[in-house]
Order: structure tokens, then C-alpha cells, then sequence
């Protein structure tokens, strides 16, 4: 008898808590979840977006697409089991789906209004780097630069700091190509360009007697030989105003083009010289054309106000190694009242993607900094209203297959940058962004570390953290000659 | 080998001396290195926090460690956490020991555990250095009860290969304890002291750390804390206990061995300037200035920290230039504190003190967040309230709400952090940052303060420390500047400052300037050569200081 009723109360018990229904309000707002996942467009190869519904002790999602999926929590954090995520974004390759939930809180259910995913059949690059980091202003301590796989949760350290003499490295950059070349900077004492290549990676030193310095921002080209380069004399300051912070800029600066099979580096009449400042270039998709950005030089910090970046391009011959041609003036940016700062191509070469600040060249420490997208056919701009945050959203780049860009927001809180995903349509506009998914989406609050230049690529770095101290301390720096 | 009961009691009597004597110590000698500590961390009771140690060495110390350091806020707490959490390493120890039938095994274990608490005394060894030790004897004397010799030596294998990412450094102390302990089997005793050091090395390795900064996690080398290493010295203590427990049979010579090697230690790290440091920057984050000011009074290690915070104490009572050259004043240091990697955490969490109270937002937050970079593991509880509370005084309340989320995770700021989410959400915390604003250098403390001023709602303390830091750095074409400026036009009718008076009267100011006549006299004096009788006097500073090294 007791054992009946024993099987009788667990049944009871099983069916009342399989059933949420009970007593449900209808609540007209949307639900406030985080990260903001509401009506976003996303790859069909995205890991899965976990969110948290603060004050939920209980949440019922019922997803619909061309199937029906539903996911419990017993807590405030949805968790996606991987297996079944990735299964139901196969099947739902190309739709939309409707997201409802329904959430405890309080001891009360509440329905919220659904909201919409696409499911974008094309997908995004599979790896992200990006350095962590405090954005304590002009000085670090501990840094890595790590990569992450965007299917999954899985993130390695590519290089680390604390395994190279506490050094800053920055600049993880790709080439994107099918064999990707990337570069990341090291600076100290016996630092350098660490420049990979085919798996093997050298390390070069890009400062000359004949340039003001080393290779700052800057891409190297699809067939990994060229590297096109600010070389620039940064300095910083502070803000007196209360929700400025911090002002980079630059005393002076130049373009360079690094040969990385000849070890040479050489410029142009063009791009070189006090009166003007050039920097952030970028190789159009051919490689036949470099974008930058220039201004008039002036004296800094009295008029950094005053100093506005336009787009300019000369042309690129690879044939000959030499930059040259006629300066053109591609976006009249201070005819806007704008500055713009780190051009990116798009790889079709239709498009250029860039930051737009209210002056300066420095866009993560300018709250007002979005991200504008010119059709280098039409010559129209883009001002991404749909795409950008509050704030300063910068360091951006675009997936091999020219679908996706990601870059690195503040829109959050101001302080700490994140890396977002957005879609590029058919037509060139693009979606509301998302932020790159955690296991546990707390993350994003618990950590004091910022991430910094968010770059997209499709192949693993042949490289970690370990490799990358044997090559910092063990090889022989490969100097680089001037050549006119 | 057994021991009498008479000689356990005698043993344990020692022992209980011994830990109360310890304590004594900490709660008297050195509670602001202890109390410091919590200030250098910030533990968060949250999951994906907690999930996030996971990935490093040391995972359940640094846990445990870091949970207990919250308690530190207490100097009772911080004294009875350290003493504790040595006398489970001792009690550990003292079980494995007695079971190997060492003599005095109580007084032999005694070693160990003074050096864990001789190392606690450093402000940056953290608590979880030893509860990683204390979990690595628990574990060798775990280990030691299975009396399978094969299966023991398994379990050993298996342990000495999980306990470094459990234990941390002090996980080489679970390996020398359970060499010693199989030193009958040489090749067993051998074999688990090669294969134990080499799985952390290998582990380190693994964890993307250094060989020296796995034979030292958590505590992070590079630091103020010189020599990493020498928190292996609790592994050469248990060796050398064991030895010596061998070789003597009474108890004296481990009983004073404990004692020495405590002394010696602490010796080598205590340093009471640092302590008096850290006392007078920890009275003043708690508000506690009446004990601020005598302490800066005195200054009896001619401290800048001990000057800064004087010197601030007497600008929050308007009393900042008639009380400057009153104590010793490390020239423009004693005012603002540039904060960098090389400086201690008294001055690097220091630094943005002074730039709230003179209302210099941008600088102060500038420090705090520079201040938290240069944490051991770039998190302090006290950087993050004073980040909390400069977004607060700019209207910034998205970084507020941020930083104060972050404190409501803690177990100890959760109640600041509430009232002050309170104030922010009810509008009560008005935004305090009125600059237009403009771009200067990092550090250029008179273009920031100048900005404040002309804002027009400057504090009171703003154009103290402007005009007296125009005076440490003897500069007077800018004091006047200033003074005409700022100074001037709201105090014609009044006698300024003697400080003031005396270098108006360098620059023989007109009578505009109310330099009195007594003033006038003393500088005929001064001029004459009575130099001596003018000690405190402007003129004597602007003579005769000159740039020192403050130790």
C-alpha cells in the first residue's frame, strides 16, 4: 500500500512539475534577458546563446521554427545543451524562429512577448582572437591574446605576457586567406613583429633608421607577402569632462610597406612627412589599392579636437613593390564633422568599413564612435543604425565570406568591450548585433578584462601560448632594411 | 614508538603556546599586512566567477584562500584565519608523523606550520598558499593510512597528479611529505619525490606558467613579494623537522627550531614601515582621520603615505596650508601619488584618494583603475569601490551599476554596494564632474585642477593643493599666477595663510597681498642668516629641500 502511494505521489509530483501552466500573467513588455539575444540574426554554426533572465527561479522556452523545441531551466540561466542546439540550427538553416518564454519570478509565471531568430545559412568564420585585457588606459599588466572557437566554448591562449617577459602584444591580425599569414606586435626590450606564415613563424623587427618606428595597425596582403603599416609616435592624455576617459593620438604618423619575403621596408613621398597624418590602412580585396586615413597634423593635445581623419587611397603594385599613383580622397569625413579611423575592405571589395568618431583616431575611447559602412561603387555611407550601440563600437572586421562582421562594443557599460557579431544582408545593410556567447553568461560581469581587436578567421593558428615563448625568447630577430 | 601521555600534553601545551604566541603576533605586530590583503582581492560567491578558477592551478586554495581573505576586513579574523589554517597544516603533519613513529611529532610539525605562518606576513603571500599546504598534508596523511603498500603507491601516483591543480605550489608538499613517509621503500621515497615535482612542473607548463611561477601559484610572481621561491622553505621545514625529529629525540631542538625559523622569517618579511603604511592608508579608506592625522603628525618613518594622508586629512578641514610645512612633506609627493607598477599597494591604491577630494574625476579614476591593474591578480575590493564611486560623482551609472554588481557578489561590500545602487537609482548621488572638457598629459596636475576651478564647482581642497603644490615643487611665477587668479579675487580682505604670506612675500607682493608685518620682519630675519629659527617656514623649505630617496 505504501509503496502505491508512493508511486502515486511521485507521479503527481512529476506531472505538476512538467506543467508550468498553472496561473500565467501575460507580461506586455519583452523580457529583459542578458546578453540582449532579442530579435537577432545569427550563423547557423553559432554556439549556443545562453542567457540568464534575472529573478527567474524557473524558465520554460518554447522555440518554433519548423519544428518545436523546448528547453527548461530550473534557474534564472538558460543553458543550451550543445548536441540538441546545434541539431535544431541544422534543421532550421534558413528560417525564423519564434522564441516564447515563460518565467517564474516571484512565484508567479509570467508570458513574455515572442521574439524572432533567423537562422542564417551562412556562417560565420570559426575562430575569433582577441586580447584580453584591463582598459586601464595607457599601461597593462597581465595580457593574453586567446582564440576562441564560435561553434563552441572552447578558447586557447595564443600568446601570453606572462610567457614573454610581461611584454605588450597586440594586433592579432589574419589575412583571411585559405593559408592564413597573421602578425601580432610585441613590444619591449628584444620585441618585435611576430609574422606566421605556412606554419612557421618569424620574428621580425620593422623599425628602421629611415622610418619613426615600428609597424603599428595594419593588414599584409592575401598572398602574405606585403604588410601595409602605420608607423607612429603615440601618446596619450586624459579628459577632464566627466564621462570622457582617455585620448590616443598621435605626435606623429606615417605609412609603411613591409616586403616580408626581402625583409625591406620602404614608403612613399605620398604618405610620409610632418604636414599630414596618415594611419590605419587597409588593402582593398585585389591588393591593388590601400585605403587610409589622413588628416593635417596639428598640434596635439591643444587641438585634438580639431583633428579630423578623411579616407584617402593610392595605389599598390605588386609587381613592383611600389606604392604610388595619385592621392584620392574617398570619404570626406570632416565635411560630417567626423573622424574616421581603422578602415576595413570588404573581401568582395565592394565595401569599406570603418569608425567614425567625432575627432581624434583613437575610436575605443570615444563613447560616440560607430561604425559606418561606405559602397566604395556609389560612394554612399551606411551610418549602421540598426547595427550600432550607445557606445563606442570599434576594432571591427569582416568573415572570410564577407557575411558577418564582429567587433568590439561598449554599448553595455561603457567601460568594457565585448565582442558582437552582426549580418550583412544581401543588400549591404546589416542586422542588430549579438555579443559572442559564453558557457555561463555571468561572464560578462564577473570579468575585468576588455575584449580588444575581436579578429575573424576560419583557420585554427598553428600555435599556442607555449610555442609562442619558444619563439619570442628562442629565435633570432630578423632586422628589417630601408629601401627607397 | 610511542610516547608517554606526560609528553603529549607537554607537546601540546608547546603547541597551543606556540599558536597562541603566533597569533598574538599577527594581531599585534602585523594586522595591516593581514588587513591589506582583503584589499588586494575581490572574491565573488558567483558561478561563472567560481567556474572561472577552474581553469587555473590551485583551483580549490584559491577558492577556499580567497573566501576566508574576505574575513580579513577584521583584524581579529585575520589573525585567527591565518593561525587556523597553519594548525590544520600542523595537525596534518602531526597525524602523518605519529603514524611514522617520529618523536615529538607534535613539536617536529610545530616547523612546518611556523613557516606558513612566518610567510602570511607578507602582504602579498596569499591565504591560499597555505590552505593549498594544508591540503597537501591532509592528503599525504590520507595517502598514509591505506596499508596496502601497492595500492598506497597508487593512490599516491593518482594524488600527486591531481593535487596541483587542487593545492597549487604547496602541492610539493604532499610529495616531500609522502617521500618521507615511504623512506623505508627508497625506490618508492625516490620515485614519488622525482615523479611529484616534475607532474607540477609538466602541469605549469600546461597552464601556460613559467617553472618559477608554478613552483610559486598562487602567489604571482614580480611583485613586491622578491623571492617567490622561498615559500618552498615550508617544504625544506617539514624535510628538515622530519630529520631532525630523527636525529634528537627531545623536544627542544625542533620546539626552538619552530621558534627560529618563525622569527627568521618574519624577519625577512616584516617591514614596519610597510606596516605603518598600510595602517594609516587603511584608517583612511575607513574614514577613521582623527587617527590619520596623529599618525601623519608623527610620521616617524618620514613616510609618503603617512604625509599624503595627513596632508589630506587637514585639506577635508580647510587646514591644508597652514598645517603643510608643519610635518615632513616629501615635496609634491605628500600631495599626489603617481601611481605605477614599481610603487607599493599603499601608495597604488593611495593615488586616487587625494584626486577625489580636490574633485578631479578623471585622474582619480585614471589611478583606480591603473591601482587595479597593478593588483597581484588585477582585482582589489577597494580599487572597485573607488571605481564605483567616481562613476557615481561623474553620472556615470552604467560603469557604476557594473562596479557595484560586482560588490554585491561579495560577501563583505554588498551593503555599501546596496545603499550606494540605492542612491544612484533615487537620484539622491548627484553627478559632482562639471569640467568642459579639454585633453592634458597623464599626471598634469595643474592643468587638471585649473579645469576644476574654472568649472566653477570646485571643492574647497582643489585650490589648497593647487596652490600649495605649486610651493612643494618651488615654483613661484606659478604660484602667483594661480593665487592672482584663483586665490585673490575671493580673499581681498582677508589675511591669507602664513605659508601663503611667506612666498607672496619672496616675491614682494604688493600690499594688496596682506602680508603682515610680522611675516615681513621674519623674512628680514631669514635673510640675515637666522635661518634656524624659521624651520617650518616656506623660505627654510624653499632653501634647503631637496629631492631624497624616501627610505
Amino acid at each position: 500500500m505504501k509503496t502505491r502511494l508512493s508511486i502515486i505521489l511521485v507521479c503527481l509530483w512529476v506531472l505538476v512539475s512538467c506543467n508550468p501552466e498553472g496561473e500565467i500573467v501575460q507580461s506586455a513588455s519583452a523580457p529583459r534577458i542578458f546578453p540582449d539575444y532579442t530579435g537577432i540574426t545569427v550563423p547557423v554554426n553559432i554556439a549556443p546563446l545562453n542567457f540568464k533572465l534575472e529573478g527567474a527561479s524557473a524558465i520554460v522556452l518554447d522555440i518554433k521554427g519548423e519544428g518545436s523545441y523546448r528547453f527548461r531551466s530550473s534557474g534564472k540561466t538558460v543553458c543550451f545543451p550543445i548536441r540538441r542546439w546545434k541539431a535544431m540550427l541544422e534543421a532550421e538553416k534558413g528560417n525564423t524562429l519564434g522564441l516564447c518564454i515563460r518565467a517564474k519570478v516571484n512565484g508567479q509565471w509570467i508570458a513574455y512577448p515572442a521574439f524572432n531568430w533567423e537562422i542564417s545559412p551562412e556562417k560565420i568564420d570559426s575562430y575569433i582572437s582577441y586580447r584580453l585585457i584591463e582598459p586601464a588606459y595607457e599601461v597593462w599588466n597581465v595580457l593574453s591574446i586567446n582564440e576562441r572557437n564560435v561553434e563552441t566554448f572552447d578558447e586557447r591562449i595564443l600568446a601570453a605576457n606572462s610567457l614573454t617577459g610581461r611584454s605588450c602584444i597586440n594586433c592579432h591580425t589574419s589575412n583571411r586567406a585559405p593559408i592564413p599569414t597573421t602578425f601580432l606586435h610585441a613590444r619591449s626590450a628584444g620585441g618585435a613583429t611576430l609574422y606566421q606564415r605556412d606554419g612557421k613563424i618569424r620574428k621580425v623587427n620593422t623599425a628602421t633608421d629611415s622610418t619613426a618606428g615600428a609597424a603599428v595597425y595594419g593588414e599584409i596582403s592575401q598572398d602574405g607577402r606585403w604588410g601595409i603599416f602605420t608607423t607612429a609616435d603615440i601618446r596619450n592624455g586624459l579628459h577632464s569632462a566627466a564621462l570622457e576617459r582617455f585620448e590616443v593620438f598621435d605626435g606623429s604618423s606615417d605609412l609603411i610597406l613591409v616586403d616580408f619575403e626581402n625583409n625591406t621596408v620602404s614608403d612613399s613621398p605620398l604618405v610620409k612627412g610632418p604636414e599630414f597624418q596618415e594611419t590605419f590602412p587597409c588593402w582593398s580585396a585585389d591588393n591593388r589599392t590601400v585605403y587610409f586615413c589622413r588628416a593635417e597634423a596639428l598640434k596635439q593635445p591643444e587641438q585634438t579636437k580639431q583633428m579630423h581623419y578623411d579616407i584617402y587611397s593610392m595605389s599598390f603594385d605588386p609587381q613592383t613593390g611600389k606604392l604610388g599613383g595619385e592621392l584620392v580622397k574617398v570619404f570626406d569625413a570632416a565635411a560630417r564633422g567626423k573622424s574616421v579611423s581603422h578602415l576595413k575592405c570588404s573581401p568582395d571589395g565592394r565595401k569599406l568599413l570603418f569608425c567614425a568618431s567625432d575627432y581624434g583616431t583613437f575610436p575605443i575611447w570615444h563613447t560616440e564612435t560607430d561604425l559606418w559602412m561606405l559602397d566604395l561603387r556609389t560612394g554612399e555611407v551606411d551610418p549602421m543604425e540598426e547595427t550600432n550601440g550607445a557606445f563606442a563600437d570599434s576594432y571591427h572586421c569582416w568573415s572570410t565570406n564577407g557575411r558577418w562582421i564582429c567587433f568590439a562594443s561598449k554599448r553595455d557599460d561603457r567601460v568594457y568591450g565585448r565582442p558582437y557579431f552582426a549580418f550583412v544582408r544581401e543588400d549591404g545593410t546589416t542586422t542588430k548585433a549579438f555579443v559572442l556567447p559564453q558557457r555561463n553568461p555571468d561572464f560578462y560581469l564577473t570579468t575585468f578584462k576588455s575584449f580588444n581587436i575581436p579578429e575573424l578567421y576560419d583557420t585554427p593558428e598553428p600555435y599556442d601560448a607555449r610555442d609562442m615563448r619558444k619563439f619570442y625568447f628562442g629565435t633570432e630577430t630578423e632586422q628589417m632594411t630601408y629601401s627607397k | 614508538m610511542s610516547q608517554s601521555a606526560g609528553s603529549n600534553t607537554r607537546n601540546s601545551i608547546i603547541a597551543l603556546l606556540f599558536f597562541a604566541s603566533a597569533w598574538c603576533c599577527l594581531f599585534f605586530v602585523c594586522p595591516f599586512h593581514l588587513i591589506y590583503k582583503e584589499q588586494l582581492t575581490l572574491f565573488l560567491c558567483d558561478k561563472a566567477y567560481l567556474t572561472s578558477l577552474l581553469a587555473k592551478p590551485a583551483f580549490a586554495a584559491v577558492i577556499a584562500g580567497d573566501f576566508l581573505t574576505q574575513f580579513f576586513l577584521y583584524r581579529f579574523a585575520a589573525a585567527t584565519i591565518t593561525v587556523l589554517v597553519s594548525v590544520a597544516v600542523w595537525d596534518a603533519v602531526r597525524r602523518l608523523w605519529r603514524r611514522d613513529g617520529l618523536h615529538n611529532a607534535a613539536l617536529c610539525a610545530l616547523v612546518p606550520a611556523a613557516a606558513c605562518i612566518a610567510l602570511s606576513c607578507h602582504t602579498e603571500y596569499p591565504v591560499s598558499m597555505t590552505v593549498g599546504a594544508a591540503i597537501a598534508a591532509w592528503m599525504a596523511y590520507g595517502c598514509s593510512i591505506i596499508g596496502n603498500k601497492a595500492l598506497r603507491t597508487v593512490v599516491s601516483v593518482a594524488a600527486a597528479l591531481i593535487i596541483y591543480p587542487v593545492a597549487g605550489a604547496h602541492s610539493l608538499l604532499f610529495v616531500v611529505l609522502t617521500a618521507l613517509h615511504e623512506r623505508k621503500r627508497i625506490f618508492a621515497s625516490v620515485g614519488i619525490l622525482i615523479y611529484g615535482t616534475a607532474i607540477i612542473l609538466i602541469l605549469g607548463d600546461a597552464y601556460n606558467l613559467l617553472w618559477q611561477d608554478a613552483l610559486s601559484y598562487p602567489l604571482i610572481r614580480g611583485y613586491s613579494y622578491k623571492h617567490s621561491l622561498l615559500c618552498l622553505i615550508v617544504e625544506l621545514a617539514a624535510a628538515g623537522a622530519f630529520a631532525l625529529g630523527f636525529i634528537r629525540r627531545n623536544a627542544v631542538p625542533a620546539a626552538c627550531t619552530a621558534v627560529l625559523l618563525a622569527a627568521g622569517i618574519i624577519y625577512a618579511q616584516f617591514n614596519a614601515k610597510e606596516e605603518y603604511d598600510l595602517k594609516v592608508s587603511t584608517l583612511a579608506y575607513y574614514g577613521k582621520w582623527n587617527e590619520v592625522e596623529s599618525m601623519g603628525k608623527e610620521n616617524r618613518f618620514k613616510s609618503q603615505t603617512a604625509a599624503y594622508y595627513y596632508n589630506l586629512a587637514m585639506a577635508r578641514q580647510g587646514r591644508l596650508p597652514n598645517e603643510l610645512l608643519n610635518v615632513y612633506q616629501p615635496l609634491f609627493y605628500g600631495l599626489f601619488l603617481p601611481v605605477t607598477m614599481t610603487e607599493t599597494y599603499s601608495k597604488v591604491l593611495a593615488g586616487a584618494d587625494a584626486l577625489i577630494e580636490c574633485g578631479d574625476y578623471g585622474q582619480a579614476q585614471h589611478s583606480a583603475m591603473l591601482g587595479m591593474t597593478f593588483m597581484p591578480n588585477q582585482r582589489s575590493s577597494r580599487a572597485v569601490r573607488r571605481l564605483a564611486e567616481i562613476a557615481v560623482y561623474n553620472g556615470d551609472t552604467l560603469a557604476a551599476g557594473r562596479y557595484l554588481g560586482m560588490l554585491g557578489k561579495t560577501l563583505m561590500h554588498r551593503s555599501w554596494a546596496k545603499q550606494t545602487k540605492a542612491l544612484v537609482e533615487d537620484g539622491t548621488a548627484v553627478p559632482l564632474n562639471s569640467c568642459r572638457d579639454t585633453v592634458y598629459f597623464v599626471n598634469d596636475y595643474r592643468t587638471s585642477l585649473k579645469n576644476i576651478l574654472d568649472s566653477g564647482n570646485a571643492p574647497r581642497a582643489t585650490l589648497d593643493y593647487l596652490l600649495c603644490y605649486d610651493l612643494l615643487i618651488k615654483n613661484l611665477v606659478l604660484f602667483m599666477q594661480d593665487y592672482d587668479r584663483y586665490y585673490l579675487p575671493e580673499n581681498r580682505n582677508i589675511i591669507p595663510p602664513r605659508i601663503y604670506q611667506e612666498a607672496l612675500e619672496m616675491m614682494e607682493a604688493g600690499p594688496e597681498y596682506n602680508v603682515t608685518r610680522e611675516v615681513k620682519d621674519d623674512n628680514q630675519l631669514f635673510l640675515s642668516g637666522e635661518e634656524y629659527k624659521f624651520p617650518k617656514s616656506y623660505w627654510y623649505y624653499f632653501k634647503f629641500a631637496q629631492p631624497g630617496n624616501e627610505n
